[in-house]
């Protein structure tokens, strides 16, 4: 019974750790704002899978302005550091298709889910030490060209 | 982290059989497995509390879980978000055991100062350039926001340079979903109990010992996970009738953990039906001095019928009729084996 009662209060310690691979974010650029929020409360891991490390990266988009918004999902890509060409991504909104440009109408939201993939080259870069993963989503508020940012901390013994 | 906790709870089945494998008696078997099943489920609930104490110390209110019937069907959250004056805001409806939330996270993304003010008592919050503030306000019930189908929520948003903006957040209920028990009843997350009343009638070998009338005691805890679902914990007083003329007294103290299931017929008033396991520690004292003493294995079912006294779920008062068996070693020259019935009147602390 004691055995018992310690595995299962240490389970409890490590399950209830703060989540601390990204901050929420939250902003706005003319009307069209974004937030991580899913994120926060569904705490993805990422994962090995066949050899690349792949996550999911869930985001909720609202556009608050008068104007129609465009979300180009079709382009949407990963960053991992600074580094281009270091992780691909595969968006889509809820029940929707994979890369598919989504419009939004003034006074609607929407939830983007995005599959980041590391490319051989950012793997690379992992093993070099942690480092944050951006997710960017290309966005236009009327004929205004925006992007929407979102980060999450990579760290180094994650790599395959 | 499933993963994890699921490991553990195999672990604790795995002790579990192989305790029962060792045991040489059925009864030893079950008491056994009623211990280590109570435990598991104290283990799950004190993991649950501690993850959701964690939860909200780091995410606030925000952490705390969605109301389901709120939920944008488009992105199966409550989040709203709205800009403005260099301001973004992003609110979210969450709820507790007691209350219901309106939650709201304000950046000031623009270059100077700000100060927002949420109505609904939300308050006043003063924002500097790059920074955030967070704040929340309640709903005057739970039942009262139950039985709203739309509301909204202004954000006063005034500039150093005295621009003012009002962002209005807009919030309209699924009409498909109806709302879930958590997020319309109103409930202590823990209660704490202590009563009294009488013994109405008594079986087996606890008839012989007097059981059949006297006084009956409750002392006890409850630890609801959810609006209707909950653990109990009790402290088990048996103590020989005060009218009693017999020239032994046999007395008992032990413990009953168990499961308690709540409905509710209205938002005030409850009935909970709680079946439960423990032991009991007897011992017997003849008119020579002499002592005898036993262990008993306890069965225990009530059922409780709770009125709440007060809006934030303070107080409460319960009536209760409470069913025990116990089945023991020899004692006084025979098997102390029978069972027990009480009604009890009791008052209720909860937290």
């Amino acid at each position: 019974v004691v055995r018992g009662v310690v595995v299962l209060a240490a389970a409890a310690l490590a399950s209830c750790a703060a989540y601390g691979r990204a901050p929420h974010l939250l902003s706005s650029q003319r009307g069209l704002s974004g937030s991580n929020e899913p994120l926060l409360r569904e705490r993805p891991e990422p994962e090995i899978v066949e050899g690349s490390l792949e996550l999911s990266y869930p985001v909720l988009v609202e556009n608050y302005g008068p104007e129609l918004a465009r979300l180009y999902l079709s382009r949407a890509f990963g960053r991992v550091g600074d580094v281009e060409d270091t992780a691909d991504s595969d968006c889509r909104v809820l029940y929707g298709q994979p890369r598919v440009d989504v419009s939004l109408p003034p006074g609607t939201r929407t939830r983007v889910d995005c599959r980041l993939r590391l490319t051989p080259l950012g793997v690379q870069r992992l093993a070099q030490g942690d480092v944050p993963l951006v997710l960017v989503i290309p966005a236009a508020q009327g004929s205004t060209p925006l992007a929407l940012a979102f980060t999450y901390r990579l760290y180094e013994d994650e790599a395959p | 982290v499933t993963g994890r906790r699921r490991g553990a709870l195999l672990a604790l089945a795995g002790l579990t059989i192989t305790a029962g494998a060792q045991a040489s008696d059925v009864g030893d078997v079950l008491a056994e497995f009623a211990v280590r099943v109570a435990l598991e489920l104290a283990a799950r609930a004190v993991t649950a509390a501690v993850e959701s104490a964690i939860e909200q110390a780091d995410r606030g209110k925000r952490g705390l879980p969605e109301l389901e019937e709120w939920k944008d069907p488009k992105t199966g959250s409550t989040s709203r978000m709205a800009s403005g004056c260099g301001v973004t805001i992003e609110t979210l409806l969450t709820g507790d055991a007691s209350e219901n939330y309106l939650s709201a996270v304000i950046v000031n993304e623009g270059a100077g100062r700000v100060v927002v003010e949420l109505d609904r008592g939300g308050g006043t919050m003063a924002v500097s350039p790059g920074e955030r503030a967070e704040g929340w306000t309640i709903f005057s019930t739970k039942e009262a926001l139950a039985e709203m189908s739309s509301f909204e929520v202004t954000f006063a948003i005034q500039t150093v340079k005295g621009k003012e903006c009002v962002l209005p957040v807009r919030y309209t209920r699924a009409p498909s979903v109806v709302p879930s028990a958590q997020s319309r009843i109103s409930y202590s997350s823990l209660e704490f109990w202590f009563g009294g009343g009488l013994r109405l009638a008594a079986g087996g070998s606890l008839d012989d010992f007097g059981r059949s009338g006297g006084l009956a005691f409750d002392f006890g805890m409850t630890k609801y996970v959810s609006p209707h679902h909950a653990l109990s914990l009790d402290l088990v007083v048996d103590e020989p009738s005060p009218w009693s003329t017999s020239p032994r007294e046999l007395r008992g103290t032990g413990y009953a953990l168990g499961y308690a299931l709540r409905g509710h017929v209205l938002p005030w008033l409850s009935i909970t039906y709680g079946p439960a396991f423990g032991g009991i520690h007897y011992r017997l004292s003849g008119p020579d001095g002499s002592h005898e003493s036993t262990e008993a294995f306890l069965f225990q079912q009530r059922v409780r019928l709770q009125a709440r006294f007060s809006r934030r779920n303070q107080l409460y008062l319960g009536a209760s009729l409470t069913h025990q068996v116990v089945s023991g070693g020899e004692i006084g020259g025979e098997l102390l084996r029978g069972s027990t019935f009480a009604a009890l009147l009791s008052c209720g602390y909860g937290l």
